[in-house]
C-alpha cells in the first residue's frame, strides 16, 4: 500500500509549510508583544478601534499632563507675572527642594544658617561656564548672592559654620547641575504648549497668587470650566477646594494623585487643574503622531491574534505530520530509513537541542528588549525563527526516527560505551567475570558503607540499600531461571520432548543455557519421532511381506504332507521329505515370530494389563512343558514362594515371555541336566529366573543374545527363529519389567523382574 | 457331503481337495467370492472353506452375503493372523478361523467337527439326563462319558473330574490350588505341575489344536476355565 504522505515531495512540502508557520507564529507573537509593550494592545479591550479610548492615548495623555505640571513648576521658578525674567531671585534651598518660594518673603535663617539667593541670569551663566570647589570642598563662588555676602565671607566672619557652608555649597552645586536642562525644558514646553497650534489646552490656578497658568483666553477658559465634558473630547479636571475630579481618560486619576503634591508645592493649596485635548487633532503634535501610529498598527492586532491562532495550530499539525512521516519511505512502510544525522550519538543531539534553546532565548531577549522599530523587529525575528526552526527540525526528526526504529538507546553514547565494555566482558571467562562482579560490587558496597557511617551521607546509605536490593534481585532472578531450566531438563528427561522452557526475561548465560536445552529437546524429539516412524514402517513392511510368504508356504506344507501320505518305499526319499517338512515348519515359525518381533519392538501392540499371580503362571507353564522337558530328560528344580506373588501384566504376553524362556531351555539345554526355576519376592519386587546348562558353547556376547536373529549357535542349524529372547525382552520392557541374561561358562541364566503389587484386584480374586 | 473350497490360489484349493477327498467328501472349487456365491446357489453345499484376500469379492463380504440366506458352516482360511482379523471373521458369521500356513490334518479335523455339529448336534438333547454341554463338548455324568462333536473321548478319572468341575462351573476361573483342593479333597500344600500337566492332557484329548483351545482355556497367571457356550 503506497502512502502519498511518505513521498519525498510531500515531506519537503511539509517541511516548508512547517517553517512558514513557525516564522508566522513567531512574527505574530513578536508583533503582538511589541504592540502590547506600547500599550497599543490592550488585553481588556482588544476590539477597541478608537484612539482616544485606547490605553495608548491614556499613556500619551499622562505623559502630557506630567509635562504640563513640570512646565507649570518651571514657570513658577523662571517667570515673574507670566513673563520670563533673568533678574528673578532664585532661592537655592527652595529650588533644590523643588518648592517655589520666590513670591514669598522669606527672612533670615533657612535652616542652614542663612538664606542664599542668586539672580536667575547669573545662575544660568555660571552653569554654562562651569564651577569649581576649593580645597575644603566649598564651592568657588563666581557670582555673589543677592545679599552680597558670599558663603566664604559668612564662613570667615563666623555667621555660618563649616557644616552649613558645606551644605549650602552642595545645594548650590545641585541647582547649577539642573538649571541648565530645566531652562531648556522650559523653552521646549513653552513652544509646545503656550502656542496656538497645540491640541492641548491647560488651565491651572493656585492660591499662592492670583495668576492663572493657562494657554487659553480668559473667556474661553470660563466657558471651558463650566462645560468641560461637552466642549472637549478628552479632559482632566480637578478642583482641590471642592476635591472635585472629572476625567475621560482611563487611569488618569491614580496617576494624577502622584503628581498632586508637586503641583501644590508650586502653585499653592486650593489648586484647580484642567487639561484637555482636542480629539480632532487639528495640529501636528505628539497626540497627532500617536494617533497616526495607532491607526497604522491597530488593525494588526486582530490580524496578529488570528495569525497567532492559525499558525499555532498549523505549526503543531505540520510537526505531527512530520513526526509521523519521519523515516518512512514510500512503498516500504515497515522500514525506517535513517540518514547521516542519525549516526551522530543521541547525547550530542540532545546537547545541540539544549544549545539551540539557549541561543534562541538569548537572541529573543535581545530582539524584544533591543531598541528596534516594529518592522525591523519582525524581519529580525522572522529570520532567526527560520534558522532556528530548520536546525530544530533536523535534530528533532532525527530523534523521532531513532525512537521509531527503536534505536534511541542503541545510538546513544552510553550504549556505545556499555556495549564496548560488554564486548570486552563477554570475552572474559565466566569465572573471571563473576569474580569481577563480586569484587567490584563489594568494593562499591564498602565504599558506600564507609560514606554512610563515616561520611554520614544519607545518599550513600540509599545507594547501598539499592545496591543490596539489586544484588538480591539479580541472584533471585538467576536462581528462579535456573530452577526453570532444571524443570525443563527434567521434563525432557521424563520423555516430554516437546516441552519448551519459556525464555522470556532470560538474559546472558541463562538465556543461552535455556536455548541450548530447548534445542536438545527439539533434536531428541526429531530423532525419536523419526525412529518410531521408521520402526512402524519396518513393522508394516514385515507384516506385508510375511502375508505374501504365507500363501506359497501353505502350498509347500500341504504338498509335502501329501508326499508323506504316499507310501514311499525309498528310504532316502523319505529322509528328504522329512527335511523338507521340518524346514517348511521352521519357515512358518520364522515368519510368525518375525511379525510378532517387529510389532513388539515398534511398540505397535495393545496391552491389557491385569493382576497376574506369577507363581500360578510358573506352574501352568511347567505343565505345558512337562513332556518337552521329559523328552530331553531335563529335571526341573523349582523353588517358588508358597503364597501368590502378584504383578501387573498382560496375561497372554507374560505367558509368551515365560513360554519363550522355557522353549529356549527345551531347545538349547544339554540333555540329562537339571533346570532351575526360581521365583523370589521381596516386598516391592519379584524376580523370576531360569537357569540351564547350554548344550553348545555360547560364543556370542550376552547382550547380543537378545538382538534379533542372534542365537548361541552360529551355525543356525537347530530349530527356532532366533527371535525368542528378543521377543521376551521387548515384551518384558513394554510391561515395565526388567529382563537380563547372565552367562557363566555353560550356565545360562535369564531373569525377569517385575514390581510386585500388594493386593490383587477384586475381579481376579478366586473365591471358592 | 459337499464341501466348497474357495481360494484364489489354485494349488491350495487342489491340495485341500485331495485331503478332503481322502476323507470321502465331495469337493467343489471356486477361485473368487462371486464364483463361490454362484456355486452355493446351484449346488447343495454342506460346508464352505473360504479365503479372505481374493479378487472380485473378498471372503468377509462373501460370508456376510451367504449369512443372509444360509446357515451352513463356514471356515475362514486366511494369511492374516492378527487377533483383530480373527475377531472380525468370526463376528461376520464364520464358524471357525484357520490361519495360513495351516496343518492340513488340523483343517480336516475342523471340517469334520463342524460337519458333525451341523448335521447331528442340532437335535442332541439326549434323554434329558445329567448331560453337561459346551458347544460340541458334552459330558454325560451318568455314563462317565465325554464326547466332542459326537465322538467319544477317553479320559482318566482325574482328568474326567477336572473337566467335569470346569464344565459344571462354566465361565468361572479355577486356580491350580482350587482345582487340587476340589479333586483331591486335600489342602494344596506345595502344589506342583500335576494339575497343569493333567489339564494339558485333557486339552490334547478334547481339542483339535491344543495350543488354540476351543473349550478348556488357560487364563495365564490366574487359572483355567471353560467358557460359557
Amino acid at each position: 500500500m503506497k502512502k502519498l504522505r511518505h513521498t519525498t515531495g510531500m515531506k519537503v512540502l511539509f517541511v516548508i509549510l512547517h517553517q512558514v508557520f513557525a516564522v508566522l507564529l513567531v512574527v505574530s507573537i513578536v508583533l503582538l508583544s511589541a504592540l502590547f509593550g506600547r500599550k497599543m494592545f490592550d488585553t481588556n479591550d482588544i476590539l477597541n478601534q478608537s484612539f482616544t479610548d485606547s490605553g495608548y492615548f491614556a499613556e500619551v495623555f499622562k505623559e502630557t499632563s506630567q509635562e504640563i505640571i513640570k512646565y507649570v513648576i518651571l514657570k513658577e521658578q523662571f517667570e515673574v507675572n507670566g513673563v520670563y525674567d533673568e533678574d528673578k531671585e532664585i532661592d537655592i534651598v527652595a529650588y533644590a527642594n523643588g518648592r517655589i518660594v520666590a513670591g514669598q518673603q522669606m527672612d533670615g535663617e533657612n535652616g542652614f544658617g542663612q538664606r542664599i539667593q542668586y539672580r536667575l541670569g547669573d545662575l544660568i551663566k555660571w552653569a554654562d561656564a562651569g564651577y569649581e570647589e576649593d580645597e575644603n570642598g566649598i564651592l568657588v563662588e563666581a557670582y555673589t548672592p543677592l545679599s552680597g555676602k558670599s558663603i566664604h565671607q559668612s564662613l570667615e566672619d563666623g555667621s555660618m559654620d563649616y557644616d552649613n557652608a558645606k551644605r549650602n555649597s552642595q545645594m548650590t552645586e545641585q541647582v547649577l547641575d539642573s538649571i541648565r536642562s530645566d531652562s531648556e525644558l522650559y523653552k521646549r514646553y513653552l513652544n509646545k504648549y503656550d502656542v496656538n497650534d497645540s491640541n492641548v489646552r491647560y488651565w491651572i490656578s493656585g492660591d499662592r497668587h492670583s495668576h492663572v497658568y493657562t494657554n487659553m483666553t480668559d473667556q474661553e477658559s470660563k466657558d471651558e470650566m463650566k462645560n468641560v465634558e461637552e466642549n472637549w473630547g478628552s479632559y482632566f479636571y480637578y478642583d482641590n477646594v471642592s476635591l472635585h475630579m472629572r476625567t475621560s481618560v482611563d487611569g488618569m486619576e491614580d496617576y494624577f494623585y502622584e503628581q498632586l503634591e508637586r503641583m501644590t508645592g508650586a502653585v499653592g493649596e486650593n489648586t484647580m487643574v484642567l487639561i484637555s485635548v482636542d480629539t480632532d487633532f487639528p495640529y501636528a503634535d505628539s497626540f497627532a503622531s500617536a494617533n497616526r501610529e495607532f491607526q497604522k498598527y491597530h488593525p494588526w492586532i486582530i490580524g496578529g491574534i488570528f495569525l497567532l491562532a492559525c499558525s499555532v495550530i498549523s505549526f503543531i499539525m505540520t510537526l505531527v505530520l512530520l513526526t509521523t512521516t519521519a523515516g518512512r519511505v514510500e512503498g516500504q512502510e515497515d522500514k525506517i530509513r535513517m540518514n547521516l544525522v542519525d549516526k551522530i550519538k543521541a547525547e550530542f543531539i540532545f546537547l545541540a537541542l539544549v544549545l539551540l534553546l539557549v541561543i534562541t532565548t538569548v537572541v529573543a531577549v535581545q530582539i524584544v528588549y533591543g531598541n528596534w522599530k516594529i518592522p525591523g523587529m519582525l524581519i529580525m525575528a522572522g529570520t532567526m525563527t527560520y534558522v532556528c526552526d530548520s536546525v530544530f527540525l533536523v535534530l528533532y526528526l532525527s530523534l523521532v526516527r531513532r525512537v521509531k526504529a527503536d534505536m534511541l538507546w542503541k545510538s546513544s553514547l552510553i550504549y556505545w560505551i556499555l556495549s564496548g565494555i560488554r564486548k570486552v566482558f563477554s570475552n572474559v571467562r565466566i569465572t573471571a567475570r563473576i569474580m569481577l562482579y563480586f569484587i567490584g560490587g563489594n568494593l562499591l558496597f564498602l565504599l558506600l558503607v564507609y560514606e554512610t557511617f563515616v561520611g554520614r551521607s544519607v545518599l550513600a546509605a540509599l545507594f547501598a540499600v539499592c545496591l543490596m536490593a539489586a544484588g538480591a534481585y539479580y541472584m533471585l532472578r538467576n536462581s528462579i531461571q535456573r530452577n526453570k531450566i532444571l524443570e525443563g531438563v527434567n521434563k525432557i528427561a521424563e520423555g516430554n520432548l516437546k516441552f519448551k522452557i519459556d525464555t522470556e526475561g532470560f538474559y546472558g548465560g541463562n538465556k543461552s543455557f535455556a536455548d541450548a536445552v530447548n534445542n536438545i529437546g527439539d533434536g531428541l524429539y526429531r530423532a525419536v519421532d523419526e525412529n518410531t516412524k521408521n520402526e512402524r514402517m519396518k513393522a508394516d513392511l514385515i507384516t506385508n511381506v510375511s502375508h505374501d510368504i504365507k500363501t506359497p508356504l501353505t502350498s509347500i506344507i500341504n504338498y509335502v504332507n501329501l508326499i508323506k501320505m504316499e507310501h514311499i518305499e525309498n528310504e532316502r526319499l523319505k529322509e528328504y521329505v522329512d527335511i523338507l517338512d521340518a524346514k517348511a515348519q521352521r519357515l512358518k515359525q520364522l515368519t510368525e515370530d518375525l511379525v510378532e518381533a517387529s510389532k513388539i519392538s515398534s511398540g505397535n501392540i495393545e496391552l491389557h494389563m491385569q493382576c497376574i499371580d506369577f507363581v500360578e503362571l510358573v506352574y501352568q507353564t511347567g505343565g505345558e512343558f512337562n513332556e518337552k522337558f521329559e523328552k530331553k530328560d531335563l529335571t526341573t528344580i523349582t523353588k517358588l514362594p508358597k503364597e501368590p506373588v502378584y504383578i501387573m501384566a498382560d496375561g497372554r504376553r507374560i505367558w509368551r515371555v515365560v513360554e519363550n524362556l522355557y522353549n529356549n531351555v527345551a531347545k538349547y539345554a544339554l540333555a540329562h541336566t537339571r533346570v532351575y526355576v526360581t521365583v523370589e519376592a521381596t516386598e516391592t519386587e519379584m524376580e523370576f529366573s531360569i537357569k540351564n546348562i547350554s548344550e553348545q558353547e555360547i560364543k556370542v556376547d550376552t547382550t547380543e543374545l537378545t538382538e534379533r536373529f542372534i542365537r548361541g549357535d552360529t551355525a543356525r542349524t537347530t530349530e527356532g527363529s532366533g527371535l525368542g529372547l528378543s521377543i521376551a525382552k521387548n515384551l518384558t520392557g513394554l510391561m515395565d519389567g526388567r529382563f537380563s541374561i547372565g552367562l557363566d561358562g555353560d550356565l545360562f541364566k535369564v531373569s525377569v523382574c517385575f514390581p510386585r503389587i500388594e493386593n490383587p484386584m477384586q475381579e481376579n480374586m478366586q473365591e471358592k | 457331503m459337499n464341501i466348497l473350497v474357495c481360494d484364489d490360489d489354485k494349488e491350495i484349493v487342489e491340495a485341500i481337495e485331495i485331503y478332503l477327498q481322502q476323507e470321502g467328501y465331495e469337493v467343489f472349487r471356486a477361485y473368487d467370492g462371486e464364483d463361490a456365491l454362484k456355486i452355493l446357489k446351484e449346488e447343495e453345499i454342506h460346508l464352505l472353506i473360504i479365503d479372505v484376500m481374493m479378487p472380485k469379492l473378498d471372503g468377509i463380504r462373501a460370508t456376510l452375503k451367504i449369512r443372509e440366506e444360509s446357515s451352513i458352516p463356514i471356515i475362514i482360511l486366511s494369511a492374516k493372523s492378527e487377533d483383530t482379523d480373527k475377531i472380525l471373521g468370526l463376528n461376520v458369521g464364520a464358524d471357525d478361523y484357520i490361519t495360513k500356513p495351516f496343518n492340513p490334518l488340523e483343517l480336516v479335523a475342523r471340517v469334520k467337527s463342524q460337519l458333525r455339529r451341523y448335521t447331528k448336534l442340532g437335535n442332541a438333547a439326549e434323554n434329558g439326563q445329567a448331560v453337561y454341554q459346551v458347544g460340541g463338548l458334552a459330558i454325560n455324568d451318568e455314563l462317565k462319558e465325554v464326547t466332542v462333536d459326537g465322538e467319544v473321548v477317553k479320559l482318566t478319572p482325574i482328568e474326567y473330574n477336572i473337566l467335569l468341575l470346569l464344565v459344571k462351573n462354566q465361565g468361572k476361573v479355577f486356580s491350580i490350588n482350587q482345582i487340587y483342593e476340589n479333586i483331591w479333597n486335600e489342602d494344596a500344600i506345595g502344589a506342583d505341575n500335576t494339575v497343569a500337566v493333567h489339564i494339558r492332557h485333557i486339552r490334547e484329548k478334547i481339542e483339535i489344536n491344543p495350543k488354540e483351545p476351543r473349550y478348556l482355556k488357560v487364563v495365564w497367571g490366574v487359572g483355567y476355565k471353560v467358557d460359557k457356550n
